[in-house]
């Protein structure tokens, strides 16, 4: 063994004790945050401290953005104006027959003896962060408690659904995509209303759709929207479309890949979708025990 | 006798650089990397504060230790929503292996330098993809290392720079 040189400087703890002591600290905290919520009061202090810096660091980005902008001409904006204004008048109009159709969807259903459908009310939000770890689908937005944010509200753009915000902080909160790994979302074939599940494949342009038969009705180009039933997702919002499917003989399920309706790339704002807190089971587990037969309850 | 030594006064290669720059150069490290890079469509970009942590370790060792790494990596946790702790793991170790190399790196000229902190960042990023592999995360491709070459590249000015710092100072 190599005679190490005599300690004339004291600095504490070895290097390695010191990086020990670090790491299995830090494995710790990672233990802690995966599998139970103890450290999220410490998760809320960091993200209070970085939210102004946040704001602050994306001031270049925006100017250099508006800059790109400013060569725009007069014309230009003049004829994106007259389109805007065209465009607002005809969703206008649309939203004129929508409205009969709440207004009718809410009588048939009392008609019926349904529950109400809940028609979410749409505030929106702006991106300020895109994590750039390519393993983890996350985003922050600039809406938190102080707006009456609530953790599992969903998150859409103008084409389908991003996700459900997973983590409220004071003044901005985290918003897990669908494409993450851990998120899951119960949808239905628009074509026949086939039920199934969409779960996040980690990579942004990717939904796998598993557990489905090798002969389930289902093909390249069908639209997937979701089916509502698990309370969080708002029935009928566009989550992906169909794009492979591979029926193997040797697999029991066939492997399914989706492209994701909507996109973090496309725009910098997204609407939060808040509504009525979704329905609380022990109210309605006697209804459904009644109807659905002996499983029902158990759910 | 020399134990006793107050750390302030023990006389460094060159005389040491202010605490205020350290940390000023680490808020604007912290600050990069919250910019929203993203939407200029930049392919990779480097992980600037733990390039800052990494250069301050090697150059002022007595001003920058784990525990500031540690801190640092929580901040990004939150900023990435990651696991609290991932990013804190990963820039531990990369101080960790620079600490190791520190006396050999030192004698090296800047993009030598720059080779060094390369493995540096590649071990950053190990542990990172460590984590993530034991949640069960894809593989992912070798182009996520990428960010480790860039950073590299980005060594030689940081040095440029903190010559530029001290020099000035030094004419005080």
């Amino acid at each position: 063994m190599e005679a190490t040189p005599p300690d004339f400087f004291k600095r504490g703890p070895s290097l390695f004790a010191r990086f020990l002591f670090f790491a299995i600290l830090a494995v710790v905290l990672i233990a802690a945050d995966a599998r139970y919520a103890v450290v999220s009061d410490l998760r809320g202090i960091i993200a209070a401290v970085l939210y102004p810096l946040e704001r602050a660091a994306e001031f270049p980005v925006n100017s250099i953005q508006s800059l790109t902008k400013f060569g725009l001409s007069y014309a230009d904006l003049q004829h994106e104006n007259v389109n805007l204004r065209v465009e607002a008048r005809k969703l206008k109009v649309e939203l004129l027959s929508y409205r009969a159709l709440v207004q009718e969807n809410a009588h048939l259903r009392q008609l019926l003896r349904a529950r109400e459908r809940y028609f979410p009310h749409v505030s929106t939000a702006d991106i300020i962060f895109v994590g750039k770890d390519p393993f983890s689908r996350k985003i922050l937005i600039d809406r938190g408690l102080g707006e009456g944010i609530h953790s599992g509200e969903v998150v859409v753009d103008d084409i389908g659904v991003l996700g459900q915000v997973t983590q409220v902080y004071p003044t901005s909160s985290e918003v897990s995509l669908i494409t993450d790994k851990d998120e899951a979302v119960p949808v239905q074939v628009l074509r026949n209303g086939l039920r199934a599940i969409v779960f996040g494949s980690g990579n942004e342009d990717e939904l796998n759709l598993p557990y489905m038969d090798a002969n389930a009705d289902i093909k390249v180009g069908d639209v997937l929207v979701t089916s509502g039933i698990d309370g969080v997702y708002p029935a009928g919002l566009p989550v992906g479309v169909v794009e492979k499917i591979d029926r193997s003989p040797e697999l029991p399920f066939a492997t399914i890949h989706c492209i994701p309706s909507a996109g973090t790339e496309r725009n910098r704002q997204v609407f939060i979708l808040t509504g009525p807190p979704p329905v609380n089971p022990p109210a309605d587990a006697p209804k459904a025990a009644g109807v659905g037969g002996p499983h029902a309850g158990n759910s | 006798m020399l134990g006793i030594h107050n750390s302030d006064e023990r006389p460094e290669m060159a005389r040491p650089i202010p605490l205020y720059h350290v940390v000023i150069s680490l808020f604007v490290g912290l600050l990069l990397n919250l910019v929203p890079w993203w939407r200029l469509d930049l392919a990779v970009t480097p992980d600037f504060l733990a390039l800052t942590l990494l250069f301050w370790t090697i150059h002022q060792p007595r001003r920058i230790g784990m525990s500031v790494a540690f801190i640092a990596g929580l901040f990004m946790d939150v900023a990435h929503g990651a696991y609290l702790g991932q990013y804190a793991l990963a820039y531990v170790t990369a101080i960790f292996v620079a600490q190791l190399l520190r006396q050999r790196i030192l004698r090296f000229d800047s993009v030598r330098q720059a080779l060094h902190v390369i493995v540096f960042l590649f071990c950053m990023q190990l542990a990172l993809l460590m984590v993530h592999q034991t949640n069960g995360a894809r593989i992912v491709g070798l182009s996520y290392f990428y960010a480790s070459l860039v950073g590299a590249a980005l060594w030689p000015f940081m040095i440029y720079g903190y010559g530029w710092l001290a020099r000035r100072r030094t004419e005080y």
